[in-house]
């Protein structure tokens, strides 16, 4: 969907600015020579589009078609708007990049390493892993919540998941975070 | 090989070369200026340690490459991770 919507932005990017380069050549030609605005029709132009504005103002059928094409217009427009801005590729977290390849890692399946991990820890009850690609080169960010039982302490958690988790941040060059917290009641150690 | 499960055609699917008929998921190749070939490769792993799985994969491709082209720069992504007995029960496509 993304691709389409890219792929119609930059046509539709194209046609607007040549048809805008087209208008300017236009605007230029009669501001310099004004005789040419008779040539291009432009006197014609006013008083064909003086009447429809007078009738636009009035309510009406065409009112009400004018004010569908505008929501239609703004619609097409943020759908173009999607296709200009919105990331192409997904960041990925690059664990070595060199002449010989490259080494990266969808952010979900380094979260589902981290979380398969800190589950495995003594007292954990489950774990949430949210993985942030650095914006340049290797590496990034890990933060992961691990609920564990009240019979363990947030500090040995901390550590324990930490220590797990090491290879995988080292691999990776991963930035990791830790935060504990006490599992909601009915949560059991898997 | 030990700790992939397969090929993966990437989020848009477009991860994916036609050789003679069959479909290669996850295996895009690419012809460079140098005349080398470039390859990509999309995977889904195994829980084991994804850095040195890839280069084992890597050093896999390049020992196995034919001397017909020169291999390029080898990419290795990891698409997604599996539990072995998520991956085994799977239906294959």
């Amino acid at each position: 969907m993304v691709l389409i919507l890219r792929a119609i932005a930059r046509l539709a990017a194209f046609l607007v600015l040549l048809a805008l380069a087209l208008l300017g050549l236009v605007v230029a030609l009669v501001a310099l020579v004004p005789s040419l605005g008779e040539a291009f029709g432009l006197i014609g132009l006013r008083e064909a589009t003086g009447a429809y504005l007078t009738e636009l103002e009035a309510p009406g059928e065409l009112a009400l078609v004018s004010l569908l094409s505008g929501l239609a217009a703004v619609l097409a427009g943020l759908l173009l708007l999607v296709g200009a801005l919105a990331p192409g590729r997904e960041p990925l977290v690059v664990a070595d990049e060199g002449s010989g390849g490259r080494l990266a890692a969808r952010r979900r399946a380094l979260s589902q390493m981290a979380e398969s991990l800190v589950s495995g820890v003594a007292g954990v009850t489950g774990a949430k892993a949210r993985v942030r690609p650095a914006r340049k080169g290797r590496g990034g960010r890990l933060d992961v919540s691990a609920s564990h039982t009240r019979n363990e302490s947030a500090e040995e958690i901390e550590r324990d998941a930490a220590a797990a988790l090491a290879p995988l941040a080292e691999g990776f060059g991963l930035r990791t975070r830790v935060r504990p917290r006490v599992a909601d009641a009915g949560q059991r150690v898997e | 090989m030990p700790g992939v499960v397969s090929g993966h055609a990437g989020r848009m699917g477009l991860a994916f070369t036609n050789d003679s008929g069959e479909r290669l998921e996850g295996v895009v190749a690419t012809a460079l200026a140098d005349g080398s070939v470039g390859l990509e490769l999309h995977l889904e792993a195994e829980l084991v340690p994804l850095r040195p799985l890839g280069d084992v994969v890597r050093a896999a491709v390049a020992a196995r490459a034919g001397s017909e082209h020169r291999l390029g720069p080898v990419d290795v992504r990891f698409e997604d991770v599996s539990e072995p007995d998520e991956a085994a029960t799977r239906p294959s496509a």
